[in-house]
């Protein structure tokens, strides 16, 4: 296999890990500093990355998903972010971190797929040479050499012709093109986690599979664990092995992605898999239910309900605590601890 | 690609030919009698009719137009009312010294306004900024002509260290060429700097914003490449636009400076013509620096598309 690990200098050496998460996330808070007063946009996220498993984040905008995980590269505007809490990858905390530091994590640790490719690839450079940069950035191999690497990379993400695609600029590319080279430089370093930030959000659905397809492929083939950061649940369906469910910077529900699909504890989750429609549904569409809506929108991160961030829009707010009380993640009965909520209110047999 | 330059030069003409109509109805549109200038108030009524007729005055407009843009189209401007000498033998010698303060000021403002820009664009708010912001203020509000006369004051009268004014020829004496143009250079290029300063600083700010920056530093480069790379090569690209027109306006010569520094660059040589109603000179030396201000452009909307591939691809597509 020719794995960028192989040519690597000592930094993905001492990153060789045994059994067990190879990123640790735990408390993990981050703060803006804004005119309004302190944004809390990530208020307490734990979560393990297990080697060749997938961790689906799901929330909707603003739900601090990816703030999250840019936090923990350090990638964050450093004069206005506070970030607080334990991130351990590969034995090392990363949290506090100095740039110089961090810089040979990046890339070589744990690498990146942003939402949109359009955007993410600098317009002027030529697609070859912003793949050698990431070849080049910590590994010392030649210009040559980093750039026969960056055309076996692209062949490895399905980019047919590589050797003369390496010459394209971004906008002479399809955006499942563009997506495919973000992904090529996201493994340019080898990383032992990747991050995908709405990967395929801005892709056409078919793309998308066939994105979705690769990054398990490559996934298999190299050990990687994956973060897949996302709030299309249907690709979370498809692709997850362990699902972690955002709102308002905290974490509502967690599980096994079977668990959590079947079993949904949290209103909000509830209301998240009642919005999507069902593509086996039976009956036509005009007998189908209307698809639910939750009314309502997250609360301003400046200034958090004292309670429960989900009380103001809860269909249900059994518990007379969820206005005063955030209510604690705990093990849903009979699940083991392979499912847990953060919610007062728990559905009868559900 | 060719096919773009090729639509930018036809464009280019189409231009030019609007300006020369401009310049040539604008100039008979000044009052004023050239001949009765050039001949002084002495002439004879005989005298001045034979000027007059040998000058081509006498003719339509539309003949005198057709007259003059035939023989400009061979390098023939026409003979200046007031020196009696070619306007092209005129104009060419006045290029030499225009062209060495226009580079030699451009150069000045880039030296200021790249650093500057660039650091206080990478701390917004910081001393740097405040420093940045309140200097190219100043070097916008401070008159030029003021500047000038200090630089003379300080560096030519009390220090005695350079000549107050006048050009030596870059072959004649390079060392004093050299000399004489410091101050005039400086003049010139502070105004232009303190302008790109600001567009330096926009631009860096936009670029440092872009998702492809975070990119760049999510793959683990050094922070000096991703600002050579990826933040400053993409700044570039508007910064050639402005740095284009504040050329031009150069090598058009910065009347007050010239002035102010006894330069003889076209400037000078302008405003000369204007006081002496000298109608051939002055119609040669605005048709040059339109054609200065057409061929700048030219050039930097070629750079733009070498600097970013989107825009040739565009051209070519249509």
């Amino acid at each position: 296999m020719s794995h960028g690990a192989s040519d690597r200098s000592s930094v993905a050496g001492q990153l060789e890990q045994p059994a067990g998460p190879v990123l640790a996330v735990r408390d993990l808070r981050v703060a803006f500093r804004t005119p309004l007063g302190l944004a809390q946009v990530v208020n307490g996220i734990s979560y393990d990355v297990e080697p060749g498993k997938t961790l689906a984040i799901v929330g909707e905008s603003g739900s601090g998903k990816s703030v999250g995980t840019l936090a923990l590269l350090g990638l964050l505007p450093s004069g206005v972010a506070n970030v607080d809490g334990s991130a351990v990858f590969a034995g090392r905390e990363l949290i506090g971190l100095s740039e110089d530091q961090l810089r040979p994590i990046r890339g070589a640790g744990i690498g990146m797929v942003f939402q949109d490719p359009m955007t993410s690839l600098n317009p002027v450079l030529t697609v070859g040479r912003q793949i050698v940069e990431a070849i080049r950035a910590q590994g010392t191999a030649s210009k040559g050499a980093a750039r026969a690497r960056a055309g076996e990379l692209l062949a490895e993400v399905g980019i047919p012709d590589p050797a003369s695609r390496l010459d394209a600029y971004p906008h002479q590319l399809s955006g499942g093109m563009r997506q495919r080279v973000m992904i090529a430089i996201a493994l340019a370093g080898g990383p032992k986690v990747l991050i995908a930030d709405e990967a395929t959000t801005a892709l056409d659905v078919t793309v998308q599979a066939q994105i979705l397809e690769l990054i398990q492929r490559l996934q298999e083939e190299h050990g990687t664990g994956v973060v897949w950061i996302t709030h299309d649940l249907g690709v979370v369906a498809g692709i997850a092995d362990h699902v972690l469910v955002m709102y308002a910077g905290r974490c509502v529900e967690e599980g096994n992605v079977d668990e959590l699909f079947d079993r949904p504890v949290h209103p909000y989750t509830r209301g998240l898999l009642g919005a999507m429609p069902l593509v086996d549904d039976p009956r036509p569409a005009r007998d189908r239910d209307p698809l639910a809506t939750m009314p309502g929108l997250p609360p301003d991160p400046v200034a958090l309900p004292p309670g429960c961030a989900f009380y103001p829009r809860c269909p249900v707010r059994a518990d007379t605590r969820c206005a005063d009380e955030v209510p604690p993640l705990v093990s849903v009965a009979g699940s083991g601890d392979a499912h847990r909520a953060a919610t007062f209110y728990a559905p009868e047999g559900a | 690609m060719s096919g773009y330059v090729l639509r930018r030069l036809l464009q280019s003409l189409v231009v030019l030919i609007g300006v020369s109509i401009l310049v040539f109805a604008i100039i008979h549109l000044v009052p004023g009698d050239p001949i009765r200038q050039a001949l002084g108030t002495r002439a004879t009524e005989a005298a001045y009719q034979a000027l007059r007729a040998r000058s081509g005055l006498d003719d339509p407009l539309l003949v005198q137009y057709f007259n003059w843009i035939g023989s400009a189209l061979t390098g023939d401007l026409g003979v200046s009312f007031r020196s009696g000498r070619p306007v092209t033998a005129l104009i060419l010698e006045r290029i030499p010294a225009t062209l060495s303060l226009a580079v030699a000021a451009i150069v000045v403002a880039l030296l200021i306004a790249v650093p500057l820009g660039t650091i206080s664009a990478l701390k917004p708010r910081s001393p740097v900024d405040w420093f940045a912001t309140v200097s190219s203020q100043a070097g916008l509000s401070i008159p030029d002509f003021w500047m000038g006369i200090m630089f003379i004051l300080i560096f030519a009268g009390t220090l005695g260290w350079l000549p107050s004014g006048g050009y030596v020829g870059l072959t004649e004496d390079p060392v004093e060429w050299a000399r004489h143009l410091v101050m005039p250079a400086v003049t010139a290029g502070v105004a232009s700097g303190s302008i790109l300063t600001r567009f330096v600083r926009s631009s860096v700010l936009e670029a440092l914003g872009q998702d492809y920056v975070r990119t760049a530093r999510a793959k683990g480069m050094r922070a000096r490449d991703v600002l050579t790379w990826h933040v400053l090569r993409n700044a570039l690209v508007p910064l050639v636009t402005v740095g284009g027109v504040q050329l031009a306006y150069l090598l058009s010569g910065v009347v007050i400076v010239e002035i102010v520094f006894a330069w003889p660059g076209l400037g000078q040589m302008a405003l000369q013509a204007v006081e002496a109603r000298d109608y051939s000179l002055l119609q040669g030396a605005v048709l040059l620096f339109a054609v200065i201000f057409l061929l700048v452009n030219l050039v930097v909307d070629l750079l733009y598309a070498k600097l970013d591939p989107r825009i040739s691809y565009q051209g070519a597509a249509r």
